[in-house]
């Protein structure tokens, strides 16, 4: 960039992106999980249903698992994750607040998608229950 | 922790007298019939607040209707279709027309005093908003008058909304009409955005932000990726019924349910859009009443922003009835449970505050509505949950159980904290505050009444009547309850009319009001006038005003940051997004005709097409353009140097790259159009999971030849390329010597060619298969995606001939940039979108064939 | 049992409220499989979230006005922590579970063995109803649904024009019927009687007026019942009832009407081979008797505004009293 002060903005759009990083992955694993179950159960129909179903919840759990050790990691090593994305270190005296944020918002997260992930195993994949 | 509060204040007194002078003349309202072209933000803040209200008043009214026809069964008072359009007018008015604009309005209102800048960073996009909003609200809500309303209901499925079963205007009005509103909601949202993230005072950090900021920060980001999925369904579906273009009709491969996924992915963050603003205003509220600082600030700033994920999660829980397979429908039902949490979080806040806070616990007009609010949020987020396990909803859907469900978290998490701010804020702009005496009848009326009406619908709705019914057999036995709830509806009417009253009573627009009547700790307290505040403060906490006792004195005798005018126009400081520190003084647009104009041109675009008036329409539309170019002309000036702000700071008065405002909100609207561009690829695959019978190679005409697509891409890549040289090749400032001048204005207009011969050549190629657009919803899906690149280039197209006229005008040069770096990044990212578009178009089919 | 008088001493103080109410559209009495799993769970609900409502206001109370010592533990993120995030944390993920058990067991109901299947087609504002008997053989009715009790029936829920829901409150949840799909539900009758059904999802004009009658039968009474509906209309022998039946074909009546047996074959609106032994006319607009029926077919867009009959004033008034004693004998 051919200007001077924009590199702070820049990484402050990182920081903010960096607070939302549990989010950002819940996004990620439920478009993945919604996305390939409506899709396998649309093509499976008529098919052979008991190995297809199983490959359905297997990638459902398979990325919930992923996902969760995704943001397990980043709630565990912010510091890392931070310079990953915003290419800096964290704003010295606003690195408590923004950490706190970051961290309470990645467990939510993670209970979000344990709670999405909990359905793959309680019910069949394609079923219309009713 | 670690921010001191400057050893010496920002600027030494006593200030000159000049200079409260001329902030008085520069930031003046204009007086009269001018008045129409005011941007200052507690005037446009006020009529939009005012507007607002009138819509809730008119669509309360249409409630009593309701209400009256449903008083008693078998009822004769209104008849069947009229009741039909009513309640597709009051639900559409009371979400379109009345909770998203009241909120922005607050946002305008009092997001400027709060942060203690001047105004918003682009005050005439905010009056612009708002006169769209007027205008076409107002034309939206008076077809009911003469019979021409809408009557599918607020949500407008299809089939039933389709040409053959809605025919005549009455759908398209709604179409039309609200996907203009949603327009200016997103030019709110971006207002909303830029200004919370960069017109804070030095000083206030991420951490000692308002909440009210916070949660307008989320609401706004929450508009910007919520929205374009219902302008996306609105567009699509008004295509159908204008040029049948089939996306939901079942026969032809469409499908009814993508509207249902594209609305609700709006419709249910919209419920939490809606209510994240009023808990901002209660998590202020809540402080100033118990006297003491909120406690869980940080865990209210989670709840905001898991919210606003979440609820982005929940939407296929208005589609648990529609046949979809069980375990999809248990990922929705698990979001709607992650959500309530981040609602556990703030109710607990609110009661931990106050059991924190001085004795006694002052219990006024606004600290009851807070109560009210507290007691029937809680009861509606219970039944939240309720309708949230899937087999429960299987019954309560559709029926008076969901009524009484959505008005108790709307009526309950919104309206009740609105009561709350209108007494709690009034001594902002009103030089009388309201009557505690009327307001205390205004709520209990108001309470009592919402639960008497509201609460009984729960029991009738599980007694089996349905909702959106006109009339019922007195053979079931639902008349005592629905009474009941009539009953109720007039009482809480009776409590708006009390508030009513008192607004006529004491309601005074002015300064010289009571200064801080609740000894609140927040900015907006702060003394001001039209220019907000005399100077702006150095903030090093929270609650500045509770921390600094003497920092209203120190404001108002300007010993703060910039005191004055040093530009000698409207000007407010810039800091930066985390730390807010000053990084340069934005000059900001005054008062004008041009953002009114634009407005009155823009409604009458769309709402002449709604009546197929195509060409005094077209005449409307170019008008509406002309007026926004003269707008933007007014715009970017030019350099006036560094001036002092206080303490020795030295800012620059023009600012330009990924520091500059501008830049944000040009990285805002992309993400909009992306958001809108994504809803669009969602949707192409769905149609084909639903109907890969009707998609090439099998079903349809054949792809073009690739060298169509390829002659698509290189003229983009090609266009892009010469974007970034005539970037290149921008004059030095102050220097007009350059060689070839026309050489930079003629490539931007060679790349906005290229832009358009790209689109052309795509479409040319689909057209020269055959490929009908109303043949089946494959053909309609893919003119679909270039009418959607297609529109971008049009507006880059505007931009890039926009920027060849300044550079002419010797207006652009190196360092004066903004409106070609506006200019290229649209041209980038349309032309990003536009070869994510062939990839779609002629790569998808080829890998499935 | 203790569990299940409680919810009878709770139902019995709702019944005040419910006063006059009528209970044949009511989830509060169910008589299917699936309705009484939901009512139970509404009342676990119901009772839990009574309970967390009071808690809170409890608790609002006690930091408005509760003495210093009751309010300390509350005034600190600790409590927001316990109440606002783990107890909610806890109550949801059992509440989850439960949901889903719930939700995991409409797939159990094995499909019934008599080979009977049954198709119901939403059409603007009325249902059409088709039976499908082992051999493959079909017979039509509308606006009436007869099944035999204790075993699951599969509904094929369709829609000829706009989206309708399916909803039989007493029996089981709605389930809605989408143009190009085919959404099958599975009711199974508990009890014996007739309950009362209605249109769930708006469907324009006279959605109010789009009701339905479930009638579950013993086995040897749905046996009997399919019997007598699938064979042809039945000759009547009283003469003006006669005069009506030839009316009924010269006026063009057959031309959308279907009655087995004669000349009139119309598929446009209901079946009416055997309308006079239905429990309501103009889908449960109307009762059934003759009087209805002539008052349905000169007056039937005021009854029921914008339904796709037209209003017949053709006919003298003995000419209607003829054709309504006629299709009121069509039992």
């Amino acid at each position: 960039m051919r200007r001077t002060g924009s590199r702070s903005n820049l990484q402050g759009m990182g920081t903010l992106v960096f607070m939302l990083v549990g989010p950002i992955v819940w996004t990620v694993h439920l478009t993945l999980i919604y996305g390939s179950q409506s899709l396998l159960c649309a093509l499976n129909l008529g098919e052979d249903r008991s190995a297809g179903n199983a490959a359905i919840i297997a990638i459902i759990l398979v990325a919930t698992a992923v996902c969760i050790a995704a943001v397990g990691f980043s709630a565990a090593r912010p510091g890392f994750v931070h310079a990953l994305i915003a290419r800096a270190d964290l704003p010295a005296d606003q690195a408590g607040f923004i950490v706190t944020i970051m961290r309470v918002l990645a467990w939510l997260s993670i209970l979000a998608m344990l709670y999405a992930g909990l359905g793959a195993v309680i019910l069949p994949a394609c079923g219309q229950l009713r | 922790m670690t921010q001191q509060y400057p050893a010496e204040l920002p600027n030494k007194g006593p200030r000159p007298k000049e200079e409260l002078e001329e902030l008085e003349r520069i930031w003046a309202t204009p007086k009269g019939f001018k008045l129409l072209t005011v941007v200052n933000n507690t005037v446009v803040g006020t009529i939009y607040i005012g507007a607002a209200f009138l819509f809730f008043v008119l669509a309360g009214i249409l409630a009593l209707l309701m209400r009256t026809q449903l008083a008693v069964a078998d009822n004769n008072f209104l008849s069947q279709d009229l009741y039909n359009q009513i309640f597709t007018v009051h639900g559409t008015t009371m979400m379109f027309l009345f909770a998203v604009p009241i909120v922005e309005a607050l946002g305008v209102m009092l997001l400027p005093q709060m942060l203690a800048a001047r105004d918003l960073p682009f005050p005439r996009l905010s009056a612009f908003a708002m006169w769209a909003y007027i205008i076409g609200g107002l034309v939206f809500f008076s077809t009911i008058f003469y019979d021409m309303a809408p009557k599918g209901g607020w949500f407008m499925y299809p089939p039933l909304t389709l040409t053959e079963y809605s025919p005549g205007n009455n759908a398209d009005f709604w179409l039309l009409g609200i996907g203009f509103i949603e327009i200016s909601a997103i030019a709110g949202a971006i207002e909303i955005i830029v200004g919370v993230l960069r017109t804070r005072p030095p000083g206030m950090t991420l951490a000692k932000m308002p909440v009210f900021a916070w949660a307008m920060l989320i609401f706004a980001a929450m508009i910007v990726f919520a929205f374009p999925a219902v302008i996306l369904a609105t567009m699509l579906l008004e295509l159908e019924r204008s040029f049948g273009w089939p996306f939901f009709t079942a026969a032809l491969g469409g499908d009814a349910l993508l509207w249902q996924h594209l609305f609700w992915f709006f419709g249910h963050p919209e419920v939490y859009i809606i209510f994240l603003p009023a808990a901002g205003l209660v998590s202020m509220m809540v402080p100033t009443m118990a006297q003491t600082p909120l406690i869980g600030y940080r865990l209210i700033v989670v709840a905001l922003i898991a919210t606003g994920f979440f609820s982005f999660g929940l939407w296929v829980h208005h589609m648990f009835t529609t046949g979809i397979p069980g375990l999809s429908l248990a990922f929705f039902s698990a979001a709607s449970m992650a959500v309530a949490i981040p609602s556990g979080i703030q109710v607990f806040s609110w009661i931990a505050t106050i059991a924190a806070g001085k004795r006694p616990f002052r219990i006024n007009v606004p600290s009851l509505f807070i109560l009210g609010f507290l007691f029937i949020f809680v009861l509606g987020g219970l039944t939240g949950v309720m309708v949230a396990v899937v087999p429960f909803d299987f019954q309560a859907h559709d029926t008076y159980f969901i009524v009484a469900h959505l008005h108790y978290v709307l009526v309950g998490g919104m309206v009740f904290p609105l009561f709350a701010t209108f007494y709690y804020w009034a001594p902002m702009v009103s030089r009388k505050m309201l009557s505690e005496r009327l307001g205390r009848w205004a709520f209990w009326l108001m309470f009592i009444g919402f639960n008497t009406a509201f609460f009984p619908m729960h029991i009738t709705g599980l007694a089996g009547m349905p909702r959106r019914v006109w009339t019922y057999s007195g053979y079931l036995g639902w008349d005592l309850l629905n009474s009941i709830s009539t009953a109720g509806a007039f009482i809480m009417a009776t409590g708006v009319l009390v508030f009513i009253i008192d607004l006529i009573r004491n309601f005074r627009l002015g300064g010289g009001g009571p200064e801080n009547p609740w000894n609140a700790g927040t900015l907006e307290f702060l003394p001001t006038d039209v220019y907000s505040t005399r100077s702006v403060p150095h903030v090093t906490s929270r609650e500045p005003l509770w921390d600094q006792p003497d920092l209203a004195q120190q404001v108002r005798e300007g010993l703060h940051y910039l005191p004055n005018a040093p530009t000698g126009r409207r000007e407010t400081i810039i800091t930066s997004v985390i730390e807010a520190k000053p990084q340069y003084l934005m000059q900001m647009a005054g008062s004008s005709w041009t953002h009114v104009a634009a407005a009155v041109f823009t409604a009458g675009c769309f709402l002449l097409l709604t009546i197929k008036a195509v060409a005094i329409a077209l005449i409307s539309g170019v008008l509406a353009i002309v007026s926004f170019i003269v707008w933007g002309w007014q715009l970017d000036r030019p350099d006036q140097g560094e001036v002092d702000i206080g303490s020795g700071i030295r800012l620059p008065t023009y600012m330009a790259g990924p520091s500059s405002h501008s830049w944000w909100a040009m990285v805002i609207v992309m993400l909009v159009a992306a958001s809108l561009f994504i809803s669009y690829i969602f949707s192409y695959l769905y149609l084909w999971i639903v109907s890969p019978e009707v998609w090439a190679p099998a079903g349809s005409p054949a792809l073009p030849p690739l060298t169509y697509p390829v002659n698509s891409a290189i003229l983009m890549v090609f266009g892009s390329v010469l974007v970034y040289w005539a970037g290149k090749r921008l004059p030095a400032a102050g220097r007009l010597d350059l060689p070839l001048p026309l050489l930079t204005p003629a490539m931007l207009i060679l790349a906005a060619a290229f832009l358009a011969g790209s689109v052309g050549v795509e479409v040319l190629g689909h057209l020269r298969m055959g490929l009908d657009p109303s043949a089946n919803s494959y053909s309609a899906m893919v003119y679909m995606g270039s009418f959607l690149t297609g529109q971008a280039a049009f507006a880059t197209i505007i931009l890039c001939a926009f920027a060849c006229g300044r550079l002419v005008s010797k207006r652009l040069d190196q360092k004066r940039s903004v409106t070609f770096d506006n200019a290229a990044l649209l041209y980038w990212y349309t032309a990003g979108q536009g070869l994510c578009g062939l990839v779609l178009i002629h790569g998808f089919p080829r890998v499935i064939g | 049992m203790s569990k299940g008088r409680l919810r009878t001493t709770v139902s019995a103080g709702l019944l005040v409220l419910l006063a006059g109410c009528n209970q044949e559209q009511s989830t509060f009495a169910p008589t299917g499989a699936e309705a009484e799993r939901i009512n139970v769970l509404f009342w676990v609900m119901t009772i839990a979230g009574g309970l967390i409502l009071v808690g809170v206001i409890v608790l609002s109370a006690v930091a408005i006005r509760g003495r210093e010592a009751l309010r300390a533990p509350l005034s600190g993120e600790r409590f927001i922590r316990g109440a606002g995030i783990a107890f909610p944390a806890v109550v949801l993920s059992m509440l989850l579970v439960y949901g889903f058990v719930i939700l995991g067991a409409g797939a159990s109901a094995p499909p019934s063995d008599n080979g009977i299947r049954f198709a119901i087609r939403g059409e603007q504002w009325w249902w059409r109803v088709t039976y499908f008997d082992a051999d493959g053989n079909s017979f039509e009715s509308a606006n009436e649904l007869h099944v035999p009790v204790g075993q699951p029936v599969r509904l094929e829920l369709t829609t000829a024009d706009v989206i309708h829901s399916f909803w039989a409150p007493r029996l089981a949840g709605k389930l809605d019927m989408i143009p190009g799909r085919t959404n099958i539900l599975t009711l199974t009758a508990t009890e014996e009687g007739v309950s009362r059904g209605q249109c769930a999802e708006y469907c324009g004009g006279a959605h109010a007026f789009m009701s339905f009658h479930v009638v579950a039968h013993t086995s040897e009474d749905f046996e009997e019942w399919m019997a007598k509906e699938s064979g042809p209309a039945v000759k009547n022998e009283n003469e003006r009832a006669e005069r009506g039946g030839e009316l009924f074909l010269d006026a063009g009546c057959g031309g959308c009407h279907t009655i087995r047996g004669t000349a009139a074959t119309g598929a446009i609106g209901p079946d009416l081979t055997h309308v006079g032994g239905r429990r309501s006319l103009a889908a449960a607009t109307l009762p059934n008797s003759a009087g209805a029926f002539a008052d349905w077919i000169s007056n039937n867009q005021h009854i029921k505004p914008e339904n796709k009959m037209p209003p017949y004033n053709i006919f003298t008034q003995s000419q209607l009293e003829d054709l309504a004693l006629y299709l009121e004998s069509l039992k």
